[in-house]
């Protein structure tokens, strides 16, 4: 019996050395004929992994020089409370327009500028009472004052639109002039789909904000 | 003649490796990923058709503010076991290389049940029929998007049935390839053929080959859709993963079984048929 143990100890060893040598020749052939392919998915893969860390949260903050802000709030997170005291709406702002977002308030297309950096700012909000429902009522000349995390932005109702819902051309991004954009589904309080959107457009004429 | 028999031996055991690599990776294939069965036995350990249910509704409530009309018009317009049916007939089409459609004619007629009721009990007259037949057709297009993903995985459809279909057929013809050059071995070698080395180095590589897997991507990480989808991706890669280290540890103790009966059953050597590999 031990004869036959040590025998099997021997052939037991030598039967791992031999897989080892025939796993290197695999791997070794492996490497030189499809690295490139194995590399190429694992990489795709890795491309919806996102590590979760602890970043410390800065605050929100604005750079008058340069005229941009040095931190952004997060997708989904509140930064600021809008005022339009002609229809009676005061609404908290989100960063995002999606459909989950303006549920709770107005939301900011994230594609836009934010108030203060000189360019096109896009909102989007639902057509209920508390929120854009009474939009179409606002005439020229109105106000809408937006109360940012970082300072109060004033701005003046010049015109208003009417236009499919599928029409982004009439939102266009630009980095000369502040201009906000604010639009809702059109008509308010009729039953079902809008094909149409409301459109306001309005011009900063008064601003307030922190420095750094 | 003998050097020829243990240089012929040493090279049909490495074949022989490789094809049983082959026939175990391609193994695991047919059992998880391309198996239907094994998708849908993922969704129910994950609770996928009840969290997808209420992702439907979720949905759906965002469409409810900007109708002018109310939550209740959403009410038992489709079943969780509805929502079960149609994932499952939409996984098994998928599989089957048959036509991905999702019927939503119930949940139509609930719907447009619903929303009359509604009407008739707020006296609502509607001015434009074609603005309710379009929320109508958004709140049908949600729960179809929802179950097939929204369609993001059409496109793939051929490509796993012609996978499934290739497969079965190089699984079959490196099967007899492996009791050919076994036969081949025992004829040429004349000699009790030990098995373990190509068992452990299917289990070595597979072992290997989770391990680096595991090294690169982020498996606990991954995000992908929605948080109910990752969850659900997370669940089949590890599940594939453990039936993997499940068969490298049978390949493992197979070669050490193998091994010691041949160690228990050899006799002592003859002096000269033998081949001189020991």
């Amino acid at each position: 019996m031990h004869k036959k143990l040590v025998r099997f100890g021997k052939e037991i060893a030598k039967q791992f050395a031999i897989s080892f040598f025939f796993s290197s020749l695999v791997i070794v052939t492996v490497y030189f004929t499809f690295y490139n392919k194995i590399d190429t998915y694992l990489s795709l893969a890795n491309m919806v992994t996102i590590e979760e860390k602890d970043i410390k949260r800065e605050e929100i903050s604005f750079d008058s020089v340069k005229k941009t802000l040095v931190h952004y709030p997060y997708y989904g997170e509140k930064w600021g409370t809008i005022k339009i005291p002609d229809i009676n709406v005061e609404a908290p702002l989100y960063n995002g327009d999606s459909l989950d977002i303006i549920k709770y308030g107005v939301g900011k297309y994230t594609g836009s500028y934010f108030p203060g950096e000189g360019g096109s700012i896009v909102l989007a909000a639902h057509n209920s009472k508390q929120h854009f429902g009474y939009l179409y009522q606002l005439k020229e000349g109105a106000k809408i004052i937006i109360e940012a995390n970082y300072g109060t932005f004033t701005y003046e109702l010049k015109s208003t639109k009417i236009i499919h819902y599928q029409d982004t051309s009439q939102f266009p991004i630009q980095s000369d002039k502040e201009i906000l954009m604010m639009y809702t589904c059109y008509p308010s309080f009729q039953v079902g789909f809008k094909t149409q959107r409301y459109v306001v457009y309005a011009e900063l004429v008064g601003e307030e904000h922190g420095e750094i | 003649m003998a050097k020829f028999r243990v240089l012929f031996y040493y090279f049909a055991e490495f074949l022989l490796s490789v094809l049983i690599l082959a026939l175990f990776l391609m193994g695991i294939l047919k059992l998880t990923v391309l198996s239907p069965n094994f998708i849908l036995k993922q969704f129910s350990k994950q609770n996928y058709y009840e969290e997808l249910s209420d992702s439907i509704q979720d949905e759906m409530s965002n469409y409810i503010i900007q109708s002018g009309l109310e939550d209740s018009v959403l009410e038992n317009i489709y079943t969780k076991e509805m929502v079960k049916e149609d994932l499952t007939s939409y996984v098994t089409n998928f599989y089957g290389g048959k036509k991905l459609t999702v019927s939503t004619d119930e949940i139509k007629k609930n719907l447009e049940d619903n929303i009359l009721e509604y009407l008739e009990k707020n006296n609502i007259t509607v001015g434009d029929q074609s603005s309710l037949d379009a929320f109508v057709d958004q709140i049908l297009t949600v729960y179809q998007e929802k179950i097939t993903f929204s369609n993001g995985l059409n496109s793939f459809q051929n490509s796993i049935v012609k996978a499934n279909s290739l497969i079965t057929v190089v699984f079959v013809i490196f099967l007899l390839l492996s009791i050919v050059l076994y036969a081949l071995m025992k004829f040429i070698c004349k000699r009790k053929i030990v098995v373990a080395a190509p068992c452990f180095t299917t289990s070595l590589l597979t072992f290997l080959g989770i391990y680096l897997f595991y090294q690169r991507v982020d498996v606990k990480n991954i995000v992908f859709w929605n948080d109910v989808v990752s969850a659900l991706i997370k669940k089949i890669i590890t599940s594939v993963t453990d039936a993997m280290v499940l068969g490298a540890v049978i390949f493992l103790v197979l070669g050490i079984l193998n091994t010691f009966l041949w160690a228990l059953k050899r006799r002592k050597r003859r002096p000269s048929s033998y081949v001189a590999s020991e």
